[in-house]
């Protein structure tokens, strides 16, 4: 019998030319008259949001409610003051544009209204916990092209205060729509686009290798990998609007893949690196990936010599014999992070950030209590990751 | 049918907590684990749908059981179901498996439930002969013999009094 698996994408995708044009649309099906819009300084000054703003003015939806100052890690404190705003300004619903951390404070700020406004969301933290809550409409415009967190039911709030982090993990955290249009990433500067899609693209990768795996979410990741590989080049040299959209696109249907099938290893130690010593995710991600697969080598042949087809295509996995179709792969990634490297200059080692021999013991220690090294096919302990960590110095 | 369901879960829950306390004494690793909590962190093991729980909680001489768990816990972790709990405590399957196919569920810091699964695995090493548990778990070097633990937790152990 197969092994038992859940699968959930309840978001609705609008995606493709002139999507923007359907949020007036979208907001009144689903009963949404006076959104309350929020984003970041950076997207607000890239003006992304001045298209938002026509759209709703020319359709007659107030756009005067906004918040712009979200920081870049989410935090309770902003999410309490927003959730306030949105009932004093007497908003029914929640328009989030901008990239992870603008979409996770949405998140959690829609979960404090839903929930009742719950007087600590931390206190509803963890995995599958939260009940259905009251529906609060949430739509949701992602302006980078690695998180996926419009399709993912996972949300990372701090507490800044007392340094706690906290994961949340439900499907009550899934947004209702998300908005994929090459507006919204048109603005982000190569670099930028290289280490998002590299986030991207080790969803797709520890989505497909990890024990949660199942066949959706495996046709989830290895159409995003295609769509990655093909256009990403195209994006860095000569861009086009269609290989933008497709980027864009990519990380959406990554995020579905991981967050059903969870990521892994990669994961677990690129959020301690960013704990720790404040390498930026995207960048940790390309780092650490070559290196983490060939840690996970032993256990996940099978699962890296399949994915030889989505990265190299047809050809090179039709002339690589079957054994060796695992390492090529990896040396496939290797190569073609290179390639990055000599186009963006997107970095190739934790140095590069400043992380030294003696900081590798606390990153270690938090990554193997990251809530992604469960779901990674070999274990893991802190020799191991210790080991992993020297070798991308 | 419930009555009997209920016991059954509460029984074997009730085995591998004390377990869990008492190997946190004799083996290092798993102590570990716990060394990092705050004094009264309390944790609540249950299996889903009749909600049957049993609380560690974490005191200065170690860590303690308590019967029916606690009304609020720092850490909760539930199975949803019967037949999933018992294909982890028959040793059939791992925490992280069992994670993985949404047979567990976490209420609190998932960060401090790595530590508790890192823990549960290593107790079910001495808890089962390593034929039933080489499939599913890594093999460990035992600090202190299963026959001592098995006598411990079933003879000589005593429910944590706790005014909740």
């Amino acid at each position: 019998m197969e092994k038992y698996f859940e699968f959930i994408n309840s978001v609705k995708i609008c995606a493709g030319e002139n999507a923007l044009e359907n949020i007036p649309y979208e907001l009144n099906f689903l009963g949404c008259h006076t959104p309350l819009i929020l984003s970041d300084a950076g997207v607000s000054k890239a003006g992304i949001l001045d298209n938002l703003i026509k759209i709703l003015d020319s359709a007659g939806i107030p756009s005067d409610k906004t918040f712009t100052q979200i920081p870049a890690d989410s935090d309770i404190s902003v999410i309490s003051e927003i959730a306030s705003m949105y009932v004093s300004a007497g908003c029914d619903g929640i328009i989030a544009c901008g990239g992870g951390s603008v979409i996770d404070t949405a998140k959690g700020v829609r979960l404090v209204l839903s929930q009742n406004n719950v007087d600590d969301i931390l206190s509803l933290s963890g995995n599958e916990t939260i009940k259905k809550g009251k529906h609060i409409p949430f739509i949701v415009l992602p302006t980078t092209c690695g998180t996926g967190s419009e399709c993912t039911s996972v949300a990372v709030i701090k507490n800044h205060k007392t340094g706690v982090k906290m994961e949340f993990i439900s499907s009550e955290l899934l947004p209702d729509t998300a908005f994929i249009d090459v507006r919204l990433t048109a603005t982000l500067p190569p670099r930028l686009v290289a280490s998002s899609a590299m986030d991207a693209l080790c969803h797709c990768i520890e989505a497909y290798s990890g024990i949660q795996k199942n066949y959706i979410s495996d046709s989830f990741a290895t159409t995003a990998i295609r769509l990655i590989v093909t256009n990403l080049p195209i994006v860095l040299t000569k861009p086009t609007d269609k290989a933008r959209a497709d980027l864009a696109l990519a990380s959406t249907l990554a995020g579905i893949a991981f967050s059903n099938s969870m990521v892994g290893i990669v994961h677990a130690i690129g959020h301690a690196c960013g704990g720790e010593a404040s390498v930026p995710h995207g960048n940790a991600m390309a780092i650490l990936l070559p290196e983490c697969m060939k840690y996970n080598l032993p256990d996940c042949k099978t699962e890296y010599g399949e994915l030889l087809l989505y990265l190299a295509g047809p050809e090179v996995y039709a002339d690589t014999p079957e054994e060796q179709r695992a390492e090529a792969t990896i040396q496939w990634l290797e190569n073609f992070e290179k390639t990055l490297n000599k186009i963006c200059g997107i970095p190739l080692k934790l140095s590069d950030y400043g992380v030294t021999k003696d900081i590798i013991p606390n990153i270690a220690k938090k990554a193997i209590n990251d809530g992604a090294i469960i779901v990674n096919k070999r274990n893991a302990g802190i020799p191991e990751i210790t080991e992993i960590l020297n070798k991308c110095l | 049918m419930k009555i009997k369901k209920s016991a059954f879960c509460s029984l074997i829950l009730t085995f591998l907590c004390r377990a869990i306390a008492e190997l946190a004494k004799k083996d290092s690793e798993i102590g570990a684990e716990f060394a990092d909590l705050p004094e009264n962190f309390k944790v609540n093991i249950g299996i889903l749908p009749y909600g049957t729980y049993i609380g560690v909680i974490k005191t200065a001489d170690g860590l303690k059981v308590k019967k029916n768990g606690f009304a609020n816990p720092n850490l909760s972790v539930s199975f949803k179901s019967v037949p999933s709990a018992k294909k982890v405590m028959l040793a059939q399957q791992n925490l992280a498996q069992s994670y993985a196919r949404h047979a567990l569920i976490v209420g609190g810091d998932i960060a401090i439930a790595m530590g508790l699964v890192r823990a549960i695995n290593k107790v079910e090493c001495y808890l089962f002969p390593r034929f039933m548990t080489k499939k599913i778990l890594p093999k460990i070097k035992k600090q202190t013999s299963t026959f001592i633990t098995y006598c411990k937790i079933t003879f000589c152990f005593g429910l944590y009094k706790f005014n909740d």
